[in-house]
């Protein structure tokens, strides 16, 4: 019985590895949630030299992409990203509104850890977010401990979607 | 008979793990010695590329190569990487279902994922088709992509290779999978495999028994602790002969 009690509670304090990944919105869903009415086609930005030199000084790594997928519909356009938070890609769907962010969603999240940034509670400070002159949220985003590099990794998508946005405008 | 009775059993044993251990000491002397002059012998920089060796250490391909041929390209696939010509490409556990031309653009198809790419390697674009089954084949008819899932449904790409649309059905020529020529197979184990393995490490591993993994670990303990037996009789047999020795001379002088 002493024995039982003692397996049973050495068991109790054994710490399973935590795995925290795993597909949470399909992006054709999230295309759906940013366009109810009517979903529109993908459409290709073509990246200039100069777009993928700003993309790279945002990601503070090499981007190889020439060109990004994105819908758009009048002045809200979404954008499907990847940035790799430790190990793996994060991929994370960014809907922008008149220059501003109206939805950030993790699409995927395949780190063993920090997927604490798929909660609203911490992506809704990033709501009606803009990006500043010099390339930056005009906002300070509140870390979690524990997912330093997650939250980098969406900070770093959110404003590169905010400046993909702004390619758009300026095209037209 | 009596003779043979009279011997102490730690003798035999003796005699028997001696045997038995006789190729691992000078194995354990050799690479001892070996590693004792590392420096002097370049093993750090020596550099081990025999393939049996590598398949020890699990560095050869598990997987058979998959390779796909456009008319001026070939992209081949070992485990998951993935090649362009003789060049690497990319990391990836999806397999490659397939690759056309598109005109300025190569379609790679992987098992979900369908990627871009100029004549020149470079990326264009990757993205996962929003399908519930993996991608089968990628072909061209009438200079449309056209893609056919594991479900048998078959989906025609736009102008821009974007959106992909469902088609009806149809019999077409889809990218056959080819047979990679052993000089370009040979260019892309070497490139698998890197720079190959340092000889220290080799030897290392060899006298520590971890070439053949947890078995050679726990084989080599084994051998370790019948050193430390032979030691021990040896030094038993030492003394126990010493002191029939004494015991005779002092009968002698009786």
């Amino acid at each position: 019985m002493i024995f039982t009690r003692f397996i049973f509670i050495t068991l109790c304090f054994i710490q399973l590895p935590a795995f925290a990944g795993g597909q949470f919105l399909e992006p054709d869903q999230f295309i759906r949630m940013a366009f109810p009415q009517n979903q529109p086609k993908a459409k290709a930005l073509w990246l200039r030299k100069n777009d993928r030199e700003n993309i790279k000084q945002i990601l503070a790594h090499d981007f190889r992409k020439l060109r990004l997928r994105y819908w758009q519909q009048d002045k809200k356009s979404a954008w499907i990203l990847e940035e790799i938070g430790k190990e793996k890609p994060i991929t994370i769907g960014v809907v922008i509104n008149n220059g501003k962010i109206e939805n950030i969603k993790v699409l995927a999240f395949r780190e063993s850890r920090g997927d604490e940034i798929r909660h609203d509670f911490f992506t809704k400070q990033f709501l009606q977010a803009t990006l500043t002159n010099d390339m930056q949220l005009d906002r300070h985003i509140d870390g979690i401990s524990g997912a330093t590099l997650s939250v980098r990794a969406i900070t770093k998508v959110s404003r590169i979607a905010l400046y993909l946005d702004q390619q758009l405008s300026t095209k037209k | 008979m009596t003779r043979h009775k009279k011997k102490f059993p730690a003798f035999l044993w003796h005699r028997r793990f001696g045997l038995l251990l006789v190729l691992f000491i000078i194995m354990l002397a050799i690479t001892g010695i070996m590693l004792n002059h590392t420096d002097g012998l370049q093993l750090s920089k020596t550099r081990i590329n025999n393939s049996l060796v590598l398949s020890l250490y699990e560095i050869n391909p598990h997987e058979p190569s998959i390779s796909y041929k456009t008319e001026q390209h070939i992209f081949s696939q070992l485990d998951d990487q993935i090649y362009f010509g003789n060049k690497k490409l990319l990391n990836d556990k999806q397999q490659i279902r397939g690759v056309t031309n598109a005109g300025e653009i190569i379609i790679l198809v992987l098992s979900r994922d369908v990627i871009l790419l100029s004549h020149d390697g470079e990326l264009i674009d990757r993205y996962p088709l929003a399908q519930k089954t993996e991608i089968e084949h990628v072909g061209m008819f009438e200079n449309r992509a056209i893609i056919k899932m594991m479900d048998q449904s078959m989906w025609q790409a736009d102008d821009d290779i974007i959106n992909w649309q469902p088609i009806d059905n149809m019999q077409m020529k889809w990218a056959p999978q080819v047979q990679l020529d052993n000089d370009l197979k040979q260019q892309l184990l070497v490139q698998y495999r890197g720079e190959g393995l340092p000889l220290e490490r080799i030897i290392l591993d060899i006298h520590s028994g971890r070439i053949f993994g947890q078995l050679g670990v726990y084989i080599m303990d084994g051998v370790a602790l019948l050193m430390m037996f032979l030691s021990l009789s040896g030094l038993w047999m030492w003394w126990q002969r010493k002191m029939k020795q004494r015991s005779k001379k002092e009968r002698k002088h009786k």
